[in-house]
């Protein structure tokens, strides 16, 4: 009986920070605490020309956390700190996750995509930020597939 | 009035949401940087020895400073690109002075001169330049505000110290943070100042109708309205008015099927999912919803709504140009609690935990408060205000 062992998915490795990556990925925090700064600022704004304010305290403390969290989070990353690593991701990929939410909101209602500086903001820029956190794979190898007689 | 729904392809929004036409030539001179690029490693491949000095230069920065690079060729580009644009003439030297110094600082990063006092005059007199433009001259669009962007981006980098103490690292990131914010509040005010410019609804130089910000209008026929309009309006008003009488007190609202819930702020919209889903439309007896406000007297009816069914649909101009209808768009609802969280920010973000609506059905408002009894249009924040300040010192709020 011949049995066909598929190629083993090559694993990831532990992060190892590079100082020249993590340095783009301050600067690219720094901006997204600086979106948070300016969203937290449009909630105000409409709470107090509403007189919406309470009601949108709690939708202002957490996009300003988010913000103050981006900033707190870069110096852990420079010092290469693996759980300041896993919330910037989980904190992208939420961002991913809204900006695809409204992806479909505008094709679905206003049959359009997303604006171009959403585009930048909401989808490149968070996913830049993935790339250059990714951990490394391991090494690939030359043998592709191996057929095993049994 | 069913029948006479047609699509609203022809609504104007504000351009902080748009390309404006004129500024396609700067999108086209930024795509072209990476054609310019790939130009130069090609050439260097084939030995040119200018090529491949520039090449080789660039490729021993380290990555934060050939991402500037890339930064500033691409804002040079677009200020060359706007030159093309056809209007301000006496704008061209300027955009040529921004992209020359641009380039000037990639020059001086390349050749491994000193850069950064020259990239900071740059980028935050461009920064400024913009600001002063938005607030004054023409309203922001994306092309504007992407270009901010990059150049935002391009100072954090210059920001960046290169000798890492503790005081000057906070001094970068609070720069950037707050660079990102002015710029991102003075989009925001550029977009309601050009709509004030325009007088709400006006004209504006080349960018046409500049409504005001989250808002989506039809262009009204520019006539007066015929004595069959007035009419029709004038018996739907008085129908409407009749009609909503009543709800002045919350609980009949309710039992009529509004879902009034506990009245916050000066704009709390009551919804009728009963009239949205009953398929008529512009029923003067029957308004989508009612607009009520919070005072220290209890709440006070503003007005009513009327909403077409779905997005796209036109509404029923009875009145000609007296019957405005209008949507909204880029509004942020947030899930925490429900309600509208903002407007969409000229960086395409809304706050945490809360999605941006794109567009909205059309909808027209009538005014049941002194000073706009029985209009349709927008009305002023201050007669609102009065409204709310009349009701709650006890003067009577009756139709004049």
């Amino acid at each position: 009986m011949t049995s066909f062992r598929l190629p083993r998915r090559r694993r990831r490795l532990p992060w190892v920070p590079d100082a020249d990556w993590v340095a783009v990925v301050r600067i690219l925090l720094h901006l997204q605490a600086g979106f948070a700064l300016v969203s937290a600022i449009g909630a105000l704004a409409l709470g107090a020309f509403t007189g919406l304010l309470v009601v949108l305290l709690p939708t202002i403390a957490v996009t300003a956390l988010g913000g103050i969290a981006a900033i707190a989070l870069v110096p852990r990353l420079e010092r290469g700190s693996r759980r300041a690593r896993r919330l910037v991701v989980i904190g992208e990929r939420v961002v991913l996750t809204f900006a695809v939410v409204d992806l479909g909101l505008a094709i679905g209602l206003a049959h359009a995509p997303l604006d171009l500086v959403a585009a930048l903001t909401r989808v490149a820029l968070p996913l830049a930020v993935l790339r250059l956190l990714r951990r490394p794979r391991e090494p690939r190898k030359r043998v592709v597939a191996e057929a095993v007689v049994v | 009035m069913s029948g006479i729904v047609t699509i609203a392809a022809d609504a104007v929004g504000n351009p902080l949401y748009r390309l404006m036409p004129d500024h396609l030539p700067a999108l086209v001179a930024a795509g072209a940087v990476p054609v310019v690029a790939l130009a130069t490693r090609m050439r260097a491949r084939s030995g040119d020895q200018v090529a491949a000095g520039w090449l080789a230069r660039y490729q021993a920065l380290p990555l934060p400073h050939r991402l500037l690079v890339w930064l500033l060729a691409t804002t040079a580009a677009v200020h060359v690109g706007l030159c093309f644009m056809g209007h301000h003439p006496w704008l061209v030297p300027a955009f040529l002075a921004q992209s020359a110094g641009a380039l000037l600082v990639a020059r001086r990063l390349l050749l491994g001169r000193r850069w950064r006092r020259l990239a900071t005059v740059v980028l935050v007199g461009s920064i400024v330049a913009y600001l002063v433009s938005a607030l004054s001259l023409e309203a922001p669009d994306q092309v504007g505000m992407a270009t901010k962007l990059v150049e935002i981006a391009a100072l954090a980098i210059t920001l960046t110290p290169a000798r890492r103490t503790r005081p000057r690292r906070a001094g970068a990131t609070a720069a950037t943070v707050l660079s990102v914010a002015v710029v991102g509040v003075g989009g925001w005010l550029g977009a309601f100042t050009a709509s004030e410019r325009a007088g709400g609804e006006g004209v504006e130089a080349h960018h046409g109708q500049v409504p005001t910000l989250a808002s989506l209008v039809r262009p009204v026929p520019d006539r007066e309205p015929t004595r069959a309009e007035r009419l029709a309006t004038r018996s739907f008003v008085r129908k409407a008015l009749r009609a909503i009488e009543p709800y002045r007190d919350p609980r009949v609202a309710a039992r009529a099927g509004y879902e009034v819930g506990t009245i916050r702020g000066t704009d709390h919209h009551a919804g009728s999912p009963r009239f949205a889903k009953d398929g008529v439309i512009f029923d003067p007896r029957k308004p989508e919803s009612l607009v009520y406000a919070e005072t220290s007297r209890g709440p006070l009816l503003l007005g009513a709504v009327w909403e077409m069914p779905g997005i796209g649909q036109r509404g029923p101009a009875i009145g000609g140009p007296l019957t405005h209808w209008h949507g909204h768009e880029a509004v942020c609802f947030g899930f925490a609690p429900p309600s509208m969280a903002s407007l969409v920010t000229p960086f395409g973000g809304c706050p945490a935990l809360s999605i941006a609506i794109p567009r909205t059905a059309e909808m027209i408002h009538l005014w049941a408060v002194p000073g706009a009894w029985g209009t349709f249009a927008e009305i002023d924040d201050e007669l609102k205000a009065r409204a709310i300040r009349e009701f709650e010192s006890g003067r009577a709020s009756a139709p004049a």
